[in-house]
């Protein structure tokens, strides 16, 4: 199923396992240098930058060659030869990215091969299109069947940018399913979301904990984090309202509220809670973070349907009420205290981007992160798990 | 995470060691809480911003330019009593809040000299001077204080007044684009950011502000560049072509010695764009209907010979360097 080679994938763990380690202190630098000496890096991963940039080229350079043979005729002729093109040119990108993939030193992360890769599957799923003459309207069908595509490539190469595509397209092919379906949908609709949202969370969280699903530990990561927020998006109170209105066309006036409403209420904003509570109790990043994000859309919510304050004195009071958590928060943690603390954690940055691109993107943090040490010199992390999963950069 | 070792490789006891360490470190909170913190101070601005614009009536201009005054005060205060003694290297990290302090410091003096313009005209019709003046004392603060941040507000300010003394009224208001005035000032501009730069690298002055100087020098002298290619005239073109291959050149150079990616990445980006406008266009002018294939096939070998670059490149740069990339200097 993998493309990769298995031991590769463990070879990169366990190297950013031994810096993690040497970095925290637990193994000393002598020993962590004469292991990564043994261990060679497996893969060609190239720096950040230099990875856009094989982006940026690898990209033009794929259209390019679809612009000649479209110019040069051969997907002039007909609708079908333009989808057979389509699908042969897929198919050559696959070929070039199964090519650098099965090198000595195979390319991941690499920019090059994800521009051949995204192309192909752009390719394939448009010549689909094509040839099925499906250009009506994006159904159900042919979503679904997209995502298929796009979660087999994605567990086929790794790839969490494809997973979380895949994801959506699952989504949106449910919603056009169900605004097919008449009224009866737009009550089964958020149980359906929720509990395969939930079903979802429970399964990545099985993933990131059997070790022979280990290859796949970022992918799990973002679809558990995806999986968090649709759970949440299934039963909030403005979703389901502002998404009952324009699937199902059901009438809400001010003083007919949905059915249900107070049970919704309580999702909206019981959800959150749960979420930051779990995260901090059993300090999964993951969960507190999606609790962070769906306490703003709580809020939101809030405010969307009562008007308590007007918008400035909301932010005002806002401003302060998040200052002062984070002053308590801080004065709080500033030693450990039940297992958390408020100092810096290295991994978290520095597991996601290197010391040169955090450099660019810390435009306010003006001192390096690193120069600040906790009080007990020792350096803390979970799994660094910032972005929303953007393109799988780890 | 759970790195699979084979068996043998770690040393004796290392494992119990290493579960120790996991089981007893403690979550940190530190990103969060510094996000808490910045959407807190951006909250609590733009409500107390769009306050005071919707009562001006009742409270009176006096009255806010005060709490604004005194605000500022507050915060340059907090910074002067927190603050480390000067030094022309790197000051140690002292806690974030006296950072932020003075972010929002410099934020609100910016909006207290808006203010006074705006509404009491204090600098005439100079804005340059209303630019120019707090642009002067930011970057008094960066360099007192050790600020990368406000020191991009200084250079930022300095760039948009020097861009207002030198570009003609008619560019602004007519819309004009085929001026020249604007690309000269990039140019300029560009230049004495790089002579900052190089004089803060080589006189060992605030070395890591070199990086900010460096950067807004490259993005400005190159967009300048490439503008003057694009809107420039007969023998202007091949002027402003060259100078964007020698500025990457340069940026080359300065990429090799600093090790940067980030420099190298964009000094390849500007000069293909550059290169590219010159060939197509000489291509097209030469004939235009064979030209859509040719330049089909002129992407397809250039971008293939770009990416053959990227990936030598290390024997381009002659530098040993991990999987993860270069170390930073």
């Amino acid at each position: 199923m993998l493309a990769y080679r298995k031991s590769d994938f463990d070879s990169l763990g366990a190297r950013a396992a031994l810096r993690e380690w040497a970095e925290d202190g637990v193994i000393d630098a002598p020993t962590a240098a004469a292991l990564l000496e043994k261990i060679p890096p497996p893969f060609h991963t190239p720096n950040l930058f230099i990875r856009i940039g094989l982006f940026i080229f690898g990209s033009i350079c794929a259209a390019a060659a679809f612009g000649l043979f479209f110019v040069m005729g051969v997907g002039m002729r007909s609708h079908q030869a333009f989808g057979v093109m389509l699908l042969v040119f897929a198919a050559v990108l696959t070929v070039a990215v199964e090519m650098l993939i099965r090198k000595e030193k195979p390319f991941f992360r690499a920019g090059l091969e994800e521009a051949f890769l995204y192309g192909a599957l752009l390719c394939l799923i448009a010549g689909l299109i094509v040839l099925l003459e499906m250009n009506s309207r994006l159904r159900f069908p042919i979503v679904l069947f997209a995502g298929c595509i796009l979660a087999a490539a994605a567990l086929r190469y790794a790839d969490s940018f494809l997973a979380a595509l895949a994801w959506a397209s699952a989504f949106y092919a449910l919603f056009d399913l169900c605004s097919g379906l008449g009224d009866r949908a737009g009550y089964i609709l958020p149980l359906l979301v929720i509990s395969l949202s939930a079903c979802a969370a429970y399964a990545c969280g099985g993933g990131l904990a059997k070790a022979a699903l280990r290859h796949w530990e970022h992918v799990w990561q973002v679809l558990r984090f995806l999986a968090l927020l649709t759970c949440y998006a299934g039963g909030n109170y403005f979703v389901i309202r502002e998404l009952g209105h324009m699937l199902f066309h059901q009438s809400v006036t001010v003083d007919r509220d949905i059915p249900f409403a107070p049970a919704f209420y309580a999702f909206t904003f019981g959800l959150p809670l749960a979420y930051t509570a779990a995260g901090l109790v059993k300090k999964d990043r993951l969960f507190l973070h999606a609790g962070l994000v769906t306490a703003a859309f709580a809020v939101f919510t809030y405010k969307y349907y009562h008007h308590v304050l007007s918008v400035e004195a909301g932010l005002a009071l806002a401003g302060i009420f998040l200052i002062a958590t984070a002053w308590i928060g801080l004065r709080l943690f500033r030693t450990r205290r039940f297992g958390l603390t408020a100092a810096a954690s290295e991994k978290g940055a520095k597991g996601i981007l290197d010391a040169e691109s955090l450099a660019m993107l810390q435009g306010f943090a003006s001192k390096d992160i690193s120069a600040q040490s906790s009080p007990e010199g020792l350096k803390g992390g979970g799994g660094g798990f910032g972005g929303g999963g953007a393109d799988g950069t780890f | 995470m759970k790195a699979a070792f084979p068996p043998g490789i770690l040393p004796e006891g290392q494992q119990e060691r290493i579960d120790h360490h996991y089981r007893s470190r403690p979550f940190s909170l530190f990103w969060e809480m510094r996000a808490i913190l910045y959407l807190g101070v951006l909250f609590l601005c733009s409500g107390l911003g769009i306050l005071i614009y919707k009562n001006i009536d009742t409270i009176g201009h006096q009255t806010i330019l005060g709490a604004i005054v005194a605000a500022t005060a507050a915060c340059f205060w907090y910074c002067a009593r927190h603050a480390k003694p000067f030094t022309y290297a790197q000051a140690a990290a002292d806690s974030s809040w006296a950072e932020y302090m003075l972010l929002l410091g410099v934020l609100l003096f910016g909006v207290f000299t808006g203010y006074l313009q705006v509404k009491y005209s204090v600098f005439g019709d100079d804005h340059a001077l209303a630019l120019g003046l707090p642009a002067t004392l930011y970057l008094f603060l960066a360099y007192r204080f050790d600020h990368r941040g406000v020191l991009q507000l200084a250079i930022s300010g300095f760039c948009a007044a020097i861009g207002i003394v030198t570009t003609p009224l008619a560019a602004i208001q007519e819309n004009v684009f085929d001026h020249h005035a604007p690309v000269w000032t990039g140019l300029a501009m560009g230049a004495a950011l790089a002579v900052a730069g190089a004089l803060s690298e080589l006189r060992d002055f605030k070395r890591h502000f070199s990086f900010s100087y460096i950067n807004f020098a490259m993005h400005l002298s190159m967009i300048a560049g490439i503008t003057g290619l694009v809107i420039g005239k007969g023998w202007e073109k091949w002027f402003f072509f060259l100078l964007v291959g020698a500025l990457g050149a340069g940026l080359w150079k300065y990429a090799r010695w600093k090790r940067s990616h980030y420099f190298l990445l964009f000094a390849v980006l500007y000069v293909y764009v550059a290169f590219s406008y010159g060939f197509l266009r000489l291509l097209f002018l030469a004939d235009a209907s064979a030209g859509v294939s040719f330049a089909f096939f002129y992407f397809i070998l250039s971008c293939a010979g770009t990416i053959y670059f990227f990936l030598n490149m290390k024997t381009f740069l002659k530098a040993e360097s991990e999987d993860a990339g270069l170390p930073e200097k």
